[in-house]
């Protein structure tokens, strides 16, 4: 039954809409918004990432020096790596209801590093410290974006040999919003551990995969500028 | 003129669905069909084929020159004198041709920001987490060797895989609105790559005479 109750629902009036286990909010004030963050997954020794290895979301908002030295730039995490500016916790004024929480990796790794980052990854979402609200195999985390595709499978050519790779259908629409709602605001704190309790082997010594974990849903902020 | 209710929204609220002409929309309200479509405002950029980090790119704001194809916008950066639109989805398509490439650069190194007024961000998300549901789909020839028998989108082309903004965005008369894609990593497109950004959702014009 619960499967057929509506989490967004009308309200007592326009511009009002009531969403369930939170209570009425005016339309005008709060947006469809996510919060994200990424993680740098990369080999510990040669092509070996080390069991044990552990990678936080929310947390840092810079980027290791190994990451800027190969792909320039400055220290920050770019707006396209993550859109938090405290350090496990909203800003001043900020309230989420997280509807939606979804892991992504790039489309274009190798089938090498998909394989081992879906296959070995384990994710806890925790608040305030300590309190685990979700857990689980890095799959259950479906992403619902990322690039869809077909890809030129037989194809020698060097770049033109793509596969396409996702955590999930790229669909968002085909997936499910959380029937309980997660309420954070700017006094909680939140965090997610990413591990790899085991030994995993990734494709280059070298290599980087950008990992970023969104929390949607309906997002409250103060009018910037 | 942009008068949206036929009747009063609680008449409308219990009686929606026996009321001809209106339709009730949750976070809206009442709107008129005869005054209300459903409509896409959108907008193209060219990407060059060098983009350095930190580089930004704006949709609807720069209109000069551009054909139907690449926008249906007639004023930079608003809706023309008279209109209203209530955003309930937003999100970019790749054109066909898109060297896939140049897609996942695209999409994996950049972000985009809905903004409205002076400032204010309705919306700020990597780039892969904006599907519109548009473009193009089609097979490929498996033996292919050149880049054209690959097909990339962001997200699976149909407007059914993308859901709508769990909240409207009003875009009321006169406001300011763009959309900014920001790259926090150099990239290197094989070629000049037009991508198209949609706003889609309710607008109110004025009747023409």
């Amino acid at each position: 039954m619960l499967g057929y109750l509506p989490v967004i629902a009308q309200g007592r009036e326009p511009g009002e809409v009531y969403v369930r286990g939170v209570g009425f909010i005016r339309v005008e004030t709060w947006d469809d918004g996510m919060i994200f963050d990424t993680v740098y997954i990369r080999p510990t020794s040669g092509t070996t990432l080390a069991g044990g290895t552990r990678y936080i979301f929310f947390q840092d908002l810079l980027r290791p020096q190994v990451v800027v030295s190969a792909w320039g730039g400055e220290n920050l995490k770019p707006d396209s790596e993550t859109n938090m500016t405290t350090p496990g916790q909203l800003p001043s004024g900020w309230e989420l209801i997280v509807l939606d929480i979804g892991v992504h990796i790039p489309a274009d790794i190798s089938r090498t590093d998909a394989n081992a980052i879906l296959k070995y990854g384990y994710l806890e979402f925790k608040l305030d410290g300590s309190s685990v609200r979700m857990s689980g195999p890095l799959t259950r985390f479906a992403s619902g974006y990322g690039i869809w595709g077909t890809a030129n499978v037989a194809s020698t050519s060097g770049s033109v040999n793509v596969g396409i790779y996702q955590n999930g259908l790229p669909s968002i629409a085909g997936k499910p919003l959380l029937s309980l709602p997660i309420y954070i605001t700017d006094k909680r704190t939140f965090r997610a551990e990413l591990v790899f309790e085991e030994d995993i082997t990734l494709s280059a010594s070298d290599v980087i995969i950008p990992v970023t974990m969104y929390l949607a849903g309906l997002l409250k902020a103060p009018v910037q500028g | 003129m942009n008068e949206v209710r036929a009747v009063s929204p609680r008449e409308v609220r219990t009686t929606a669905s026996v009321v001809p002409g209106v339709v009730y929309i949750p976070g809206i309200g009442p709107l008129a069909l005869e005054q209300w479509v459903e409509d896409v405002i959108y907008d193209t950029v060219t990407l060059p084929t060098s983009i350095s980090a930190g580089q930004t790119f704006e949709f609807f704001t720069n209109i000069s020159g551009k054909s139907k194809w690449e926008t249906n916008m007639t004023e930079a950066g608003k809706l023309p004198e008279g209109w209203m639109m209530w955003v309930v989805r937003a999100g970019l398509e790749l054109l066909p041709g898109t060297d896939p490439d140049d897609a996942f650069q695209i999409v994996e190194r950049s972000a985009l920001i809905f903004k409205t007024g002076v400032n204010k961000v309705h919306r700020h998300a990597p780039t892969w987490a904006w599907p519109i549901g548009f473009g193009m789909w089609g097979d490929h020839a498996v033996d292919g060797t050149t880049a054209d028998n690959t097909i990339v989108q962001v997200g699976v082309p149909s407007p059914s895989a993308v859901r709508n903004l769990l909240l409207p965005v009003r875009i009321s008369n006169r406001l300011n609105f763009r959309v900014e894609m920001v790259f926090g990593r150099s990239a290197t497109l094989s070629a000049e790559t037009p991508i198209r950004f949609y706003l889609y959702g309710f607008i109110s014009k004025p009747v023409s005479t």
